[in-house]
């Protein structure tokens, strides 16, 4: 696999862009562990920037209230190709605890992720532990190279 | 106070000597800093003979993962991981110690919908009613809950609630109902 100069930087310095769409805050907190020196998702070449338009992955927090949900997708968009999706946490992958018990729709719930944009990797837990990020960071990074390819 | 301030000190000269960031997919993080193994709280795992399919871990499920689907004869608990959030709730219920959650918490994968996430399944087989033929219960329920029956009844009325429950088990909850007095079960008949 030859990758030109460009796309051979793109695969090997990622940036990622992380979405709160709603949700309880905590995956947020153990992202932010990732980032912190006991972990440091940044020797993978992985920064996080506050702005999608320089992002490569595209990092979703939370279930994605009705109210988030145009917000998402329209931030979606701004993400330049190719992009990788992580649903990370259990409310971006199912909806989680905001699920009814019954089977019913929550009123309040516009998500989860999947019904609004296309996910690539999932990472289950509530919340991840850190090396769970990790880990589905590194599954990302794969699925960035076969998207360059 | 003091003490938190050594720990801080020890910290502090730690980071000097040597880096704090752990190689983390090479190497696992220092056991201080982490729960140990038997803590983690991760994966399902049911015990093939333990579990009984009794379905209080569906009942208790915070975020209703753990479902309970009853066919003509077996019953399927299935736990969605993508739903669970691994409060350990279910395993602490469990009735027969038959639920545990393992210390395999890297369950990231890629994949584009919640529901293609792992799942873990276990399948038990249901006693039919021998009055009308429907799933009533899981054999293997009917017998835990008649050994503890028997356990802890008053000692008096040990022999006839042992025949009665012969009787009891080979039924539905209808067929019960509507022949008690056929079966000469009704609880009437001790007052």
């Amino acid at each position: 696999m030859r990758l030109s100069l460009k796309k051979k930087a793109r695969v090997y310095s990622p940036w990622i862009f992380h979405a709160h769409a709603g949700g309880c805050n905590n995956c947020d907190i153990e992202l932010a562990a990732c980032f912190a020196p006991r972990f440091d998702l940044e020797r993978m070449g992985v920064q996080l920037r506050n702005n999608p338009r320089h992002a490569d992955i595209f990092l979703v927090t939370g279930p994605a209230p009705k109210q988030i949900a145009p917000i998402l997708k329209r931030v979606y968009e701004q993400v330049p190709n190719p992009k990788v999706v992580v649903a990370c946490g259990s409310c971006a992958m199912t909806g989680g605890v905001y699920n009814r018990d019954d089977g019913k729709p929550n009123y309040a719930l516009g998500g989860p992720v999947e019904r609004l944009i296309p996910v690539d990797v999932l990472i289950p837990g509530c919340p991840p532990k850190p090396e769970s990020i990790i880990e589905g960071v590194l599954l990302a990074l794969e699925k960035l190279r076969e998207k360059n390819s | 106070m003091v003490d938190g301030l050594a720990k801080l000190t020890k910290e502090l000269l730690r980071g000097m000597l040597k880096p704090v960031t752990v190689n983390y997919p090479a190497e696992r993080l220092p056991d201080e800093f982490t729960l140990s193994l038997e803590e983690i709280r991760g994966k399902h795992r049911f015990d093939e003979d333990k579990c009984v399919g009794c379905g209080a871990c569906n009942v208790v499920c915070s975020s209703g993962a753990i479902t309970v689907s009853d066919s003509q004869d077996q019953r399927v608990l299935k736990v969605e991981v993508a739903r669970c959030i691994f409060c350990g709730r279910c395993r602490d219920i469990c009735p027969e110690k038959g639920l545990e959650l393992t210390s395999e918490f890297e369950l990231s994968q890629t994949g584009s919908r919640g529901g293609d996430c792992v799942k873990v399944e276990q399948k038990i087989s249901m006693r039919r009613c021998e009055g009308c033929g429907r799933p009533t219960f899981p054999t293997k329920q009917i017998d835990s809950v008649k050994t503890r029956v028997l356990d802890k009844i008053d000692p008096s009325s040990k022999e006839t609630a042992s025949r009665d429950l012969e009787v009891y088990v080979k039924y539905c909850l209808d067929c019960r109902r509507t022949r008690s007095y056929a079966f000469n079960i009704h609880p009437r008949k001790s007052y």
